[in-house]
Formats: structure tokens, sequence, C-alpha cells
């Protein structure tokens, strides 16, 4: 049970955390935007993008060991 | 099990990174550090003041000549005055009050069709009556009207500023219309009842709204709402009608907030708003406001608007009456952590800026 769909348990953690933390920063960008409030959305917009997007190269680069067959060919 | 040292490092930053997150939401999200009560809090006697006349007159403002007509009137469908008196006869055959609660909310229903945003009922506490009124009624009625968030952001434009201080103005009218109503339809019920307006008023509207449960007092001496913020216009109706109160059993958390932020203080062009905890004065404790100081700056004569509603504006709780703003004070209301890590993002957000306070020459000055 160490993998599941090719994540191993402590990175769905991570995902699950990026997924709500994206969700919540789409949630306040949209109402702010709607209320007419730019600044306060265009701030937003760029705090949020800059963790998540720090946060989505933790998870798909930092450290992440190569995994035989996907980066090179088989040997025979 | 990770292998290597930096597959263990990946683990260790993915995992605090996550439970970083979580730890975060749970310190938001769960009360802790709160007041036991919002209510407005008495240490000793509380000196009244006799009326409000000496209330405007301890104010020196020399254009002040007190209340005159207590009648308010409004045009009907064929252009004829209808009159609402401040006072007049009960009429004689009472109305049987059953259920208490039902009529507290059929009261709260036609304040809220007549206009009203915010209304709350509590019992009248003779310490919020002006000392000279022979005031005996049971019960307080507190409608509160608020302010469009639109006239209560900064307006960089004159004309968008003198629009919205003229507004501010003209909604302590509106309220005691609502009041003067209210109170009107009391008495045809058979109860007497009172309204209480501006400088008509025969008790002290903060407290009393406090009682009310509709917030708390501000560092700004403002009634706070968690709804709207500042920005609310209030007037009262005292009666003998039975009504059921709005019970205020804690605090939401605005007090706890003002002790943190200085917004106003900062902002405040007549340096009236006091910094550091808030004092005992005339037997209530609170943040006391230096009115000379204020009442000076907003006055400016004939010759100017002057643009004040800066505590108002600057006020963190000074926000559109959305979900985004509703989820904000309710965060705000958790514990003291969640407070701090508001008041931080909302500076961040943009929130905190200056606001201009210079007053706008009037072209058409008499």
């Amino acid at each position: 049970m160490e993998r599941i769909l090719r994540l191993k348990w402590y990175e769905w953690i991570g995902w699950l955390v990026n997924i709500v933390m994206a969700a919540m920063a789409a949630i306040f960008v949209t109402l702010s935007f709607l209320g007419e409030e730019l600044r306060a959305a265009l701030m937003g917009l760029g705090i949020a993008a800059t963790f998540i997007a720090a946060w989505t190269w933790v998870l798909l680069f930092y450290g992440k060991p190569r995994e035989a067959g996907l980066n090179h060919k088989p040997q025979d | 099990m990770p292998e290597t040292s930096k597959e263990r490092k990946r683990v260790i930053i993915i995992l605090g990174g996550s439970l970083a997150f979580i730890a975060l939401w749970g310190l938001m999200l769960i009360p802790w550090g709160n007041k036991e009560s919002g209510a407005y809090l008495t240490q000793g006697e509380v000196y009244q003041a006799g009326s409000p006349d000496q209330v405007f007159n301890a104010l020196m403002v020399p254009e002040y000549t007190g209340p005159t007509d207590k009648t308010f009137v409004y045009k009907g469908i064929c252009n004829e005055d209808i009159r609402v008196p401040l006072e007049a006869p009960v009429n004689q055959v009472k109305r049987v009050i059953n259920d208490r609660r039902s009529q507290s909310e059929e009261i709260k229903t036609l304040a809220r069709s007549l206009g009203a945003d915010i209304v709350g009922i509590c019992e009248l506490n003779p310490k919020w009556k002006f000392s000279g009124v022979p005031l005996n009624h049971k019960y307080a009625i507190a409608v509160g009207e608020a302010l469009p968030y639109s006239f209560c952001r900064e307006q960089k434009d004159d004309v968008k500023a003198m629009i919205s201080t003229k507004s501010a103005l003209d909604f302590y009218r509106q309220g005691g219309k609502i009041a003067l109503f209210l109170a009107d339809t009391i008495r045809e019920m058979g109860y007497p009842a009172r309204a209480h307006y501006e400088s008509w008023s025969q008790v002290l509207t903060v407290p009393v709204t406090v009682d009310a449960g509709l917030g708390e007092v501000g560092r700004n001496s403002l009634l706070i709402t968690p709804e709207y913020g500042p920005r609310c216009r209030f007037a009262i109706v005292t009666t003998d009608l039975p009504l059921e109160t709005d019970k205020k059993t804690k605090s939401s958390g605005i007090t706890e907030f003002c002790e943190i932020c200085d917004r106003c203080v900062t902002t405040c062009p007549a340096k009236a708003i006091p910094a550091g905890g808030p004092t005992v004065t005339r037997g209530v404790v609170k943040w006391q406001l230096d009115l000379d100081k204020c009442f000076k700056y907003w006055y400016q004569g004939s010759n100017a608007w002057s643009r004040c509603m800066v505590c108002m504006t600057a006020c963190p709780w000074n926000k559109a009456d959305n979900v985004l703003h509703k989820v904000g004070s309710f965060l705000a209301s958790r514990s003291p952590f969640s407070r701090w890590v508001i008041l931080k993002v909302d500076g961040i957000l943009g929130y905190g800026e200056k606001v201009d306070t210079t007053p706008i020459i009037r072209t058409s000055s008499k």
C-alpha cells in the first residue's frame, strides 16, 4: 500500500493541500472580482499563485527519485 | 520508507508544509481567548447627562440651536403632507399579546419593511436614559440602517466624497423616519411608544444597540456590527409592548480586534481617537473619543465639507456585505491568532491604505 496511482502516501497529502489551497484562492479571487474589489483580487491572485506554484514545484520535482523505466531505456 | 537523504528531505518538506497548512487553519478556526460577553461594561456609578442639548452645548457649536420641529413630514401620493408626530395619544383598545416571540418577529419584520437593515430588542437599562427625562418604558427596539459600502470606501473624487458625506448626514434622518413609523404603529396597537433619534433622543443610542445584541463598541466609539462594520446609523424606539429580547451571550471578537488594531488612530486627521487600551470614563469601560477635537474637525463650518468618515472608511470591519467578508468576520471572531492574521492579510490586500483627509471647500459657500 505504499503507492496508490503512482503517488506515495505523503504525496497524496501534499496534493490534497494543494487542491484545497487552489480552491480557496479561486473562491477568494472570484468573489473579490465580483465585489469590484480589484486590488484585493489581484493581490490575492498574486500571493496565491506564488504559493501554489512553489508547492506544486516541490511536489513535482523536489528530491524526487528518478524512476527506472521512465528516464531511460531498460537494459537488456 | 525513503531511501536517500534527498528523498527524506522531500518527505519532511511535504509533510511539514501540509501540517503547517492544517495547523494554521486549525488555529484560525478553533475558538479560544475570547471574552465571555460582548456587552457594554460598566464600573461604578454611570454618570448620565441631563439631555441631548447638554451634550451638544458642551461641544460648543455656535450654530446649534436645539431641536425645534418634533414632527416628521413626508409627501403622500397626492403631494399632501403626512405628519408623523414624535409623541401622540395611545389607542385605548389594547391588542392582546399571547406570544412575545412572534410579536417580536412581527415588529422586526415591520422595521425591515420600513427600510431597516438590522433590528434588535432589549430591555431598556435605566442607565442609558438621560437623567432629566420622564421615560419609563420597559423595552427598547434598536433599528439600524447601513450606508452603502460604496459611500464608505475612500473617495478620491471630491464630488463623490461630498455625496458620501451628505448621505451619511441624511442617514440619521432616515433612521428617525423608521423609528417614528414603528412607534406610531405600536401606539396604534394600544401600547405607549416613543421614537428616539438625533437630538430628539431621550436615551443613549450606542449602549442600547449593544444591549440589543447588534454589535460592539469599537476604538473609534462607533458601534461595529459583524454584518456592516461601523457604517450603520441607529434610532431607538422605547415601548411597553411585551417583547422577547435578543440575548447577547458571547463576544463577536470586535472589541478584542480593536485592541490590536490602531488603523483609525493613525488615520484620524483630528487625532481624536485614543491609542492603547480602553479606560473607565464616567463609569463606562470604553475608548474615550476626544469629542471636542472630533466634532470641531467634522464640522468645518458652512464653507467646507470635512470628508470625515475617515474612521469608518479606515476600519477593517468596513467591508462589503458579501460571503467573502462574512467568512472574514467569522474568522476574526474566533481567536487572538485569527484576528492577528486577518489584520495582517487585510493590510497586505491593500485595505489599509492611507485615506485622504483634506477638507473639500464648498464652491457655493454661504
